[in-house]
């Protein structure tokens, strides 16, 4: 494993040019994280209609990996149902966890993008890098919780 | 040039197959030899537990462990108005000093001044007596170039001022601090000073009775010694003034259902069980030091800092964390549109081992508009060769993010 095929030409592009990179105001569901580690910052905001997440979009300062993980989760799992996300969501964190994990259920392009970062769970200091914003979806999900969590 | 690595064992180890670079001293500095080799002699055939024991074991190993403390008076020169309390890290001495003197001296109201150079360490405690006590924190400014603007302590003084805690040196941007100009100041309005000499301790001059500082908080890992020791000089004053830090075993002078008395002197603070090895190691760490010379380490380490930044300046991409006029070993950068985390990981790729992030300066780095950014070291084991390593793998990121 050498830092060629942790920094895949996808995580490259994803990094340079992220999709759905801006803020969505009005938005349902809105969730803001930072990592305690270096600083970086993410906001995820996004519309839920009819159990649907609707135009996810995200902001924030980070490395490469936090922000292609960002830009795939918004293109990923926008305009799928809520419960279907959750599912995307928990495998994905089991995923750069180094844990079983299958994304076998939905389609063979979404399947390439999140496996992107299967690699990443080789460095364990840069995990958090690429589960920050799908926790932080998960928050925005739950907002009166983030809410509460926000206000300890 | 200063010949030390091969004292060094973890210089024997490769990482990825590569030789280690190691520019994070700032972090916490590798070991020679003679402390490990120290570590494992007072473990295998000297320990026993100190101050408690009358049998020989006992009674050598708490003279050891006082030893070493004799030998860092010497180390920072701390002359018969000072003493030296053994902690658990520079963080647990900041600690100490904001509580036992949070509690007898600051009321609501009162202020604390520090500066945006400070680590996490000699904020957060601070922190608790703002929390706690509703006291107010000032700073002290930084200008863009990291120098700390002490021309504006003055105006930050009020008659609510009871301390002054400044670093001696940043572990960002390297500024080294001018204790003495800010002693100056402070005497005239009689504060006391409190300083973080995590960073100084190890690469500039230490001299207490120069200084003329009342706290002097530091650690032994910083400076080629154990992991688990903090320091702390104190103003032989304020030992006596202090209620006790922590209680329990050894601190205490009498005890019974009703009352109890407390040890004297250091003692007061140094309760239950220490880190006794580290302690009779740091004596080895303070050898190596003196056997090198602290000046002599002091000149090596800034040439070595000054030929990084010339070989670094010539890259257009590298974006340094400030230029402070007096500068110590350590300098932060970014290189641009490159996240520093993205940096570190493919420095370690080729064995280069560096910080990013933050540093535990928040501050620092939201006063010059940074989230943050990568940091390089120097230890006396490093020479020019771990420099061109840099120099090369900043070039393969910009390649590799280009």
């Amino acid at each position: 494993m050498n830092n060629i095929e942790v920094y895949q030409q996808t995580i490259l592009d994803h990094s340079k040019n992220p999709e759905n990179f801006k803020i969505l105001k009005p938005s349902t569901h809105y969730a803001k994280s930072n990592n305690p580690l270096c600083g970086d910052k993410v906001e995820i905001f996004l519309n839920v209609k009819n159990d649907i997440a609707q135009n996810i979009s995200f902001q924030g300062a980070g490395c490469a990996i936090s922000i292609a993980s960002a830009s795939i989760l918004t293109k990923v799992l926008s305009d799928k149902k809520l419960e279907e996300s959750k599912i995307i969501l928990t495998n994905f964190i089991n995923m750069v966890e180094d844990r079983n994990y299958s994304f076998d259920y939905i389609d063979k392009y979404e399947q390439q993008l999140l496996k992107t970062f299967s690699e990443i769970n080789k460095f364990p200091m840069r995990s958090k890098c690429a589960s920050m914003c799908w926790s932080t979806f998960q928050d925005a999900l739950n907002c009166d919780k983030y809410l509460n969590k926000n206000n300890e | 040039m200063i010949e030390v690595k091969h004292q060094f064992p973890i210089f024997d180890k490769k990482i990825k197959g590569k030789k280690l670079t190691y520019l994070d001293s700032a972090n916490s500095s590798q070991k020679p030899k003679s402390v490990i080799e120290k570590l494992s002699q007072f473990y295998s055939y000297e320990f026993a537990n100190v101050g408690r024991g009358i049998y020989q074991l006992a009674s050598s190993a708490s003279e050891k462990y006082e030893e070493t403390r004799d030998e860092l008076k010497k180390f920072i020169n701390c002359k018969d108005d000072g003493e030296i309390i053994f902690t658990k890290n520079s963080t647990e001495s900041l600690n100490l000093i904001a509580q036992c003197f949070g509690e007898k001296y600051i009321k609501e109201g009162d202020e604390i001044i520090s500066t945006e150079l400070e680590h996490h360490a000699n904020y957060v405690p601070w922190h608790f007596l703002r929390k706690k006590k509703k006291a107010i924190i000032k700073f002290i400014p930084v200008d863009n170039d990291g120098n700390l603007q002490i021309e504006k302590l003055s105006e930050l003084i009020t008659k609510k001022t009871r301390i002054i805690s400044v670093t001696h040196m940043s572990n960002v941007t390297g500024t080294i601090v001018n204790i003495k100009k800010i002693k100056e100041i402070a005497d005239k309005f009689n504060i006391p000073v409190c300083v973080d000499g995590t960073q100084g301790a190890a690469h500039l001059k230490t001299d207490m009775e120069d200084l003329g500082c009342d706290f002097y908080a530091f650690s032994a890992h910083k400076m080629y010694g154990p992991t688990g020791l903090g320091l702390l000089y104190i103003k032989y004053k304020w030992l006596e003034e202090f209620e006790p830090f922590i209680g329990g075993g050894g601190m205490i002078d009498f005890v019974s259902k009703d009352d109890i008395s407390y040890a004297k002197g250091v003692w007061k603070f140094e309760a239950g069980t220490m880190p006794t090895a580290e302690v009779v190691a740091l004596k080895e760490s303070i050898k190596f030091i003196n056997d090198i010379g602290k000046d002599k380490i002091t000149e090596y380490e800034d040439n070595l800092k000054d030929y990084a930044i010339e070989t670094l300046r010539k890259n257009n991409a590298v974006q340094f964390v400030g230029s402070p006029k007096e500068q110590g070993s350590v300098f932060s950068f970014n290189i641009k549109n490159i996240h520093s985390h993205d940096v570190s990981t493919i420095f370690d790729q080729d064995g280069v081992a560096v910080r990013g992030g933050h540093h535990c300066c928040q501050i620092l780095h939201d006063k010059l508009n940074l989230n943050s950014s990568v940091r390089v070291s120097f230890g006396v084991y490093n020479n020019k060769d771990d420099i061109l390593v840099l120099d090369n793998v900043i070039k393969k990121c910009q390649k590799i993010f280009g």
